[in-house]
């Protein structure tokens, strides 16, 4: 690691995109992308812990398997979904779920049943 | 591995078992107490003491949010292996990496020890199986507040105690329900696991305690292994018994059985109290006027029971908050004042329900966050709704500076709380 002091973004690989660290991420300005664009979700199942915790936060995206380990109920949502999704991130102890940003929604951006392993 | 050459803060003097609460520990009240909120938060990081073990050890104290995630999520720099009695003496510096932890002691385990035993274990807590066990919960639930009720009607003007009748006895229920632990052996397991976690007692004091928990369990697994029950230790045994030898099933059992009761009637007391000191936002609760589910994560926040979880120990040479950190040195995070940090808004001191519900370290973070999370939201959820419903005009008995706080605990909490109504 570097030398320098070790805060926001300098930790485990996976525990949110670069900046996005404060649990008050749902502040003014927190959802750049305008209307039309959608977030994509991504869940390392290798990485999961099961903590449930993304459950509690968004069950309508955010499933286990009997394991406990997770499973995505879609692929991708909406960019106004997009603060209450990067507080998932957040909240999510092990750096399992991701959030990247897509481009504008296409046909093929349509939310439907996912690939649990979505990588 | 010994250096004596340096240790981890050698401006610190070795402390004395049984000598002061160490700072970490120190509450005033529900909050942090004052010489640990107004610490700088560095560099340098403050120092505390560690307590596991023999003797008191110098270690970091990490107090900043950030800072707190960065070690917690860190299972490859940092290592939660214990250091325990047979160890190196005082003023030496921790083995790296520290020795193996006690069978099934999973706070103490590193990956990849960790993730396969908790694999066995994450099933049995999802959010799906907790939906299960609603039921069964609301009626412990509704038993204990009608016993509440009668102790009220049979001792008209008296206080009850609301540890007793309501806080301690639904978690500890529904816990040896889950495991398979018959409740008519809660004196002795609640004595015992009091015990364990009380650091005024001696070293020597919680050990005995945790050896008679392990004798106590290792009679329940014996059982199991002949005639494995629909419980969850019955469960480890048909499906994992291979993989699992007994000393780790016991091990893991008694810490299910501590972690499962402990901490949720200590956030059940110490809610209730917080609650009764706010009588706004208990009625807004009461009234559904705030989603329970945001209350109960807000609790969570503000009360933060655990004062730090378990010890890290680096292991190697890394920076934390701007500060050099050796291998070998020992590190504590606070999490009370983690999640009071900025992040949390210009009033974090504040009880607020109504606060946008934020990522707080209450349940801690990385691959140790609690495994029994999603049983102690489910318990909460159900539990303080119906007790403020059940007596709606609920009240302190004792003035809420009197009230009983537990001190040099594990888990920050209350020996007695009266109420009345």
């Amino acid at each position: 690691m570097s030398g320098g002091p070790a805060v926001a973004g300098d930790r485990d690989p996976g525990d949110g995109p670069p900046g996005d660290t404060a649990p008050g991420a749902a502040a003014p300005g927190d959802s750049p992308s305008g209307m039309g664009t959608r977030a994509r979700v991504e869940a390392d199942r290798e990485v999961c812990i099961g903590s449930g915790n993304c459950v509690a936060s968004l069950p309508e995206v955010f499933d286990q398997d009997e394991d406990g380990l997770v499973v995505l109920r879609v692929t991708s949502v909406d960019a106004d979904r997009e603060a209450q999704l990067r507080r998932a991130v957040l909240r999510c102890p092990s750096g399992a779920i991701r959030l990247q940003p897509m481009a504008p929604a296409g046909p093929a951006a349509q939310a439907g049943p996912a690939d649990p392993r979505a990588r | 591995m010994t250096q004596n050459a340096s240790t981890p803060v050698e401006h610190v003097p070795p402390a004395e078992a049984g000598s002061e609460v160490p700072l970490h520990m120190r509450r005033a009240g529900i909050d942090p107490a004052p010489e640990l909120r107004d610490l700088p938060a560095g560099p340098p990081l403050p120092h505390t003491e560690l307590t596991m073990g023999l003797f008191r050890r110098p270690a970091w104290l990490v107090t900043r949010y950030d800072d707190v995630r960065a070690v917690l999520g860190d299972a490859t720099r940092f290592s939660n292996r214990m250091l325990g009695p047979d160890r190196p003496p005082a003023g030496s510096r921790p083995q790296v990496p520290p020795p193996a932890p006690p069978p099934g002691m999973l706070l103490a385990y590193d990956p990849p020890d960790h993730t396969r035993l908790r694999r066995l274990l994450t099933g049995q807590f999802t959010v799906r199986r907790m939906e299960q066990l609603r039921p069964r919960i609301t009626a412990i639930i509704d038993e204990h507040l009608d016993g509440m009720q009668r102790l009220g009607e049979q001792h008209p003007g008296e206080p009850v105690d609301l540890m007793q009748a309501f806080a301690l006895p639904i978690p500890s229920l529904v816990i040896c329900e889950l495991l398979g632990v018959p409740y008519a052996d809660r004196a002795e397991f609640q004595q015992r696991s009091n015990d364990q976690l009380d650091f005024s007692l001696s070293y020597e004091q919680r050990a005995e305690a945790s050896a008679q928990s392990h004798a106590y369990m290792a009679g329940l697994v014996q059982a199991q292994r002949q005639h494995p029950g629909d419980d969850l230790l019955g469960m480890l045994v048909r499906e994992h018994g291979d993989e699992l030898d007994d000393a780790e099933l016991i091990g893991v059992a008694a810490l299910l059985l501590l972690a499962g009761h402990e901490t949720t009637a200590s956030m059940l007391g110490l809610g209730a109290l917080a609650l009764l000191e706010h009588p706004d936002q208990l009625a807004a609760l009461r009234d559904g006027r705030v989603p329970v589910e945001d209350a109960v994560e807000e609790l969570m926040r503000y009360l933060t029971i655990v004062h730090s979880g378990v010890g890290r120990t680096a292991l190697t040479d890394l920076m934390i908050g701007g500060q050099e950190i050796k291998a070998g040195d020992e590190v504590v995070c606070s999490l009370p004042l983690a999640n009071r940090d900025a992040p949390f808004g210009s009033d974090p001191d504040r009880l607020d329900l109504f606060r946008e519900p934020a990522p707080h370290l209450g349940f801690g973070h990385g691959v140790h966050h609690c495994l029994g999370a999603p049983l102690a939201r489910m318990e909460m959820r159900l539990a303080f709704p119906a007790l403020l419903r059940r007596f709606p005009t609920l009240r302190l008995a004792v003035p809420a500076d009197q009230a009983d706080y537990r001190t040099a605990f594990f888990v920050h909490g209350l020996h007695h709380l009266p109420v009345a109504w």
